[in-house]
């Protein structure tokens, strides 16, 4: 019995003992098979195949490829439709909750920028305002004052209408000149000065205005009719004195309402006075018609604006709320709030555009392209193949196509919305930071600087261009920390500042090349080092590209298109005859660059970046077909004017180049015919 | 007679099948691991090639693709060219020697390209390769 047992527990350790070997053998031509296949991935050179076996392959996947698939049966098609719409649904709620979070970061910048701007047309519109009412109060009050002392036997002294309309007269101009006394841009400073003497002049009681003259004409009567609808407006307006003082914010269309009302009320007492002494007419009511017609044009931009400002953006949908919505009204949800999203970016553009160029919100607004949209057609395909129900194995990868599609669109959106957003944050970013670090230096650096151009311009001599030196001007404008400032280095290029006499101080000299060696011998190159090969001249051969704008023949540099407010190059822009502009890469291969699809008539801009490993000072050689404008860094470095052909060259200025990346943004003006463009830099001095 | 079968005839758990399927799934999850990682591919057909050099995979990589409407993407995710622009300005200034790997449709306009080419060299981000399909690999 013993030996039975034992017997028995020999052949278990024999079957333990089996398995245990089964197992290691297992494991050892596992794992190397393993380790071989990971060696044979990792492979670095491999033997390619043969171009035989490569089409045998390919034959191969093809008859692989045209087999159908069995098909799937119903309950299968709808458990695997199921399974891929809660996987992408999800993906795509995602992006919907990130739409609509940079959706209302835009909407909030575009309400920021649009303070501002309304801000900017309060101060224009009640300086415009104010100057009209004081102009016109001054002729009412001479006019008046004449009609005061002309002699009128016939009319009572005690009830003379031409007398009160004298001391209206008087009282409306003291009025409207504390108004313009009234500093405009320091709301706390203005309502310490707010009781000023216009303010105590309209204050006082109006004087009543009997209507009982004798000398009732026609014309007369219905002049008197005015004067009584004059003299409860001047009441008004002298019991609300206080408010027009200027007191309250910046951002009170009734304010700027009321300043109309006084305007009105100077038109009335001047029509009056007119129809007391029709000689007196002719100026003086052109004059008032001019005045009232301007400001309600004012009037009417600022209640647009105000309307947009107060434009509310749709309720945003809660996690929960997009959770319950099936793919297709998932999808429905995102198209609307990337509508909503480029809508909001339009007008942060337009209205960041409007600051810049100093032009109104409406003008800007059609200078900004409309938003892009998708398709109406492929948005209901998409859509009409997002609420079917597949059946069948073909519609099923049908919809899981159709969802792919939408989450693509919507990722699209998304990275608009991401890139509008930061946009608009750098440009807010540079115009607050041109304000704050903008210094006198700067500004008078970046005026002369503008001199010394005109000046060059000027004294070139028909043949040969003159050189200007603007290198020390350049570095100076660095110092002064205002090449961080869009609009201020190229506001402060006008020549109504200060800076003058610095041009001067660097006189233009002629310069002599020889064209034909250059264009011979010039290669490309964006990048400066002093161990770079390259020596001589080198053109830069690749640029961003975007035109035509509608310049309509005319080469006017003041009318600024949305480029020169900041360089963005997913931008899209109305260009001539309402095309829809992009930015296209352009790399030549010679030097002269030609825009694509060139047109008469037209503005072109072309944006590039050049490195330099050092600061550096470097020859610079622009020519253009016709005129051209030249941005370094921001500041302009060359303008020219006048239809000329394209010249090597056409003009010369030393400049300064920072460490790093140096932006450069080129304006081309193009007139009849061709349009071109060169930009040559040299290290050095010649 | 008597016959000793309580501890001969008992149930035991025979341990080596088990640890056997153990070892299985042990491997199983390792092998599906490994083969779990990012998407970043788009939907494109690649430019075949034969004589392009395998290199060996890296997770840290940039892809951009482009594809054949020459919209971009940055690992498998659409980029505006804007966007792009700027990132590779930070890449260059946080990792120069960053990999990038460019996936072209076979479609794609060559300007697209070279335009990202071009970016890549003046960001002197110079360890660029473009991707390639070769059938040797897949079969």
């Amino acid at each position: 019995m013993t030996n039975i047992t034992a017997e028995r527990r020999r052949r278990r350790q024999g079957t333990g003992r089996f398995w245990l070997v089964a197992l290691l053998l297992n494991g050892a031509v596992l794992v190397p098979f393993l380790v071989w296949q990971d060696l044979r991935r990792s492979e670095f050179v491999i033997t390619p195949p043969t171009a035989a076996e490569l089409a045998a392959e390919r034959r191969r996947q093809e008859e692989l490829a045209r087999q159908p698939l069995p098909e799937l049966r119903k309950v299968q098609v709808v458990e695997a439709k199921r399974a891929i719409e809660r996987q992408k649904k999800a993906e795509l709620q995602v992006q919907v909750e990130e739409l609509q979070e940079l959706t209302e970061v835009i909407a909030a910048q575009k309400e920021e920028q649009l303070a501002v701007l309304k801000a900017r047309d309060d101060q224009d519109l009640l300086t415009q305002l104010v100057a009209a009412v004081q102009a016109q109060a001054a002729v009412v009050a001479e006019q008046a004052e004449q009609l005061a002392n002309s002699p009128r036997p016939e009319i009572d002294p005690a009830n003379d209408h031409a007398a009160q309309l004298r001391d209206q007269a008087k009282r409306l101009q003291s009025e409207a000149a504390g108004l313009a006394t009234t500093p405009v841009a320091a709301p706390a400073a203005k309502s310490a000065a707010a009781p000023g003497g216009g303010s105590e002049a309209a204050s006082e009681p109006a004087p009543e205005i009997t209507t009982e003259t004798e000398t009732t004409s026609p014309p007369a009567a219905a002049a008197e009719a005015e004067s009584r609808t004059a003299t409860a407006a001047v009441d008004t307006s002298a019991a609300s004195a206080p408010e027009l003082s200027l007191t309250t914010t910046l951002n009170d269309p009734a304010r700027a309402a009321k300043v109309a009302e006084l305007a009105k009320t100077v038109a009335a007492t001047s029509a009056q006075v007119a129809a007391e002494q029709p000689s007196l007419q002719s100026t003086t009511l052109a004059a008032r018609a001019e005045t009232l017609a301007s400001q309600a044009r004012r009037l009417a931009a600022q209640d647009a604006a105000a309307a947009l400002a107060g434009y509310s953006a749709e309720p945003l949908l809660t996690p929960s709320d997009l959770a319950a919505l099936d793919a297709s009204a998932l999808f429905a949800a995102a198209q609307k709030v990337a509508q909503q999203q480029s809508a909001e970016s339009a007008d942060s553009a337009a209205a960041e555009l409007a600051l810049t160029q100093n032009t109104s919100f409406q003008q800007a607004l059609q200078a900004v392209a409309a938003p892009t949209a998708p398709s109406a057609a492929s948005t209901a395909a998409l859509h009409t193949a997002l609420r079917q129900e597949p059946q069948t194995r073909s519609e099923l990868n049908a919809y899981a196509q159709a969802l792919d599609q939408a989450i693509s669109e919507t990722a699209a959106a998304v990275e608009r919305a991401r890139n509008a957003s930061r946009s608009a944050a750098d440009r807010a970013a540079a115009r607050q930071g041109g304000e704050r670090t903008l210094t006198l230096a700067g500004a008078q650096a970046a005026v002369a600087t503008q001199q010394a151009l005109d000046s060059a311009s000027l004294q070139r001599d028909g043949t040969r261009a003159m050189m200007v030196d603007l290198s020390g001007l350049m570095q100076q404008v660095y110092r002064g920390g205002g090449n961080s400032s869009d609009s201020g280095i190229r506001a402060g290029s006008n020549r109504e500042d200060g800076g003058v006499g610095m041009a001067a101080a660097i006189p233009p000299r002629q310069l002599q090349l020889d064209a034909g060696r250059i264009q011979a011998q010039a290669l490309p190159g964006r990048k400066f080092s002093r161990a770079s090969a390259r020596s001589g001249w080198l053109f830069i051969d690749s640029w961003y590209v975007v035109g035509p704008f509608e310049n309509h023949g005319k080469i006017d540099f003041t009318k600024r298109h949305p480029p020169e407010a900041g360089i963005d190059l997913d931008g899209r822009y109305l260009g001539k005859n309402g095309t829809a502009l992009t930015w296209n890469y352009l790399q030549s291969n010679v030097m002269r660059i030609n825009p694509p699809g060139e047109r008469s008539d037209s503005t072109y801009y072309g944006f590039t970046e050049v490195w330099f490993e050092e600061a550096t000072d470097m020859l610079l050689a622009v020519a253009s077909d016709d005129a051209a404008k030249v941005w370094i860094n921001n500041i302009v470095v060359w303008q020219d004017t006048g239809l000329s052909p394209w010249q090597l060259d056409e003009g010369f200025c030393k400049v300064r180049f920072q460490k790093g990346y140096n932006p450069i943004l080129v304006r081309l003006e193009n007139g009849p015919g061709p349009c071109y463009y060169s930009i040559l830099l040299c290290p050095g001095d010649l | 007679m008597h016959m000793d079968t309580d501890e001969d005839e008992g149930v035991e758990v025979p341990m080596s099948p088990l640890i056997d399927c153990v070892f299985l799934l042990l491997i199983f999850f390792l092998v599906t691991t490994m083969m779990k990682k990012e998407q970043r591919d788009i939907d494109i057909d690649l430019p075949t090639s034969i004589s392009a050099l395998e290199v060996a995979p890296d997770d840290q990589k940039l892809v951009i693709g482009i594809d054949s409407a020459g919209a971009l993407y940055v690992d498998g995710r659409p980029i505006t060219r804007d966007r792009l622009y700027h990132r590779l300005a930070d890449i260059a200034q946080s990792e120069p020697d960053k990999h990038i790997r460019l996936d072209c449709d076979q479609m794609t306009p060559f300007a697209g390209v070279v335009e990202i080419l071009d970016l890549c060299q003046f960001r002197n981000l110079r360890n660029v390769g473009v991707r390639t399909y070769d059938d040797k690999y897949n079969r």
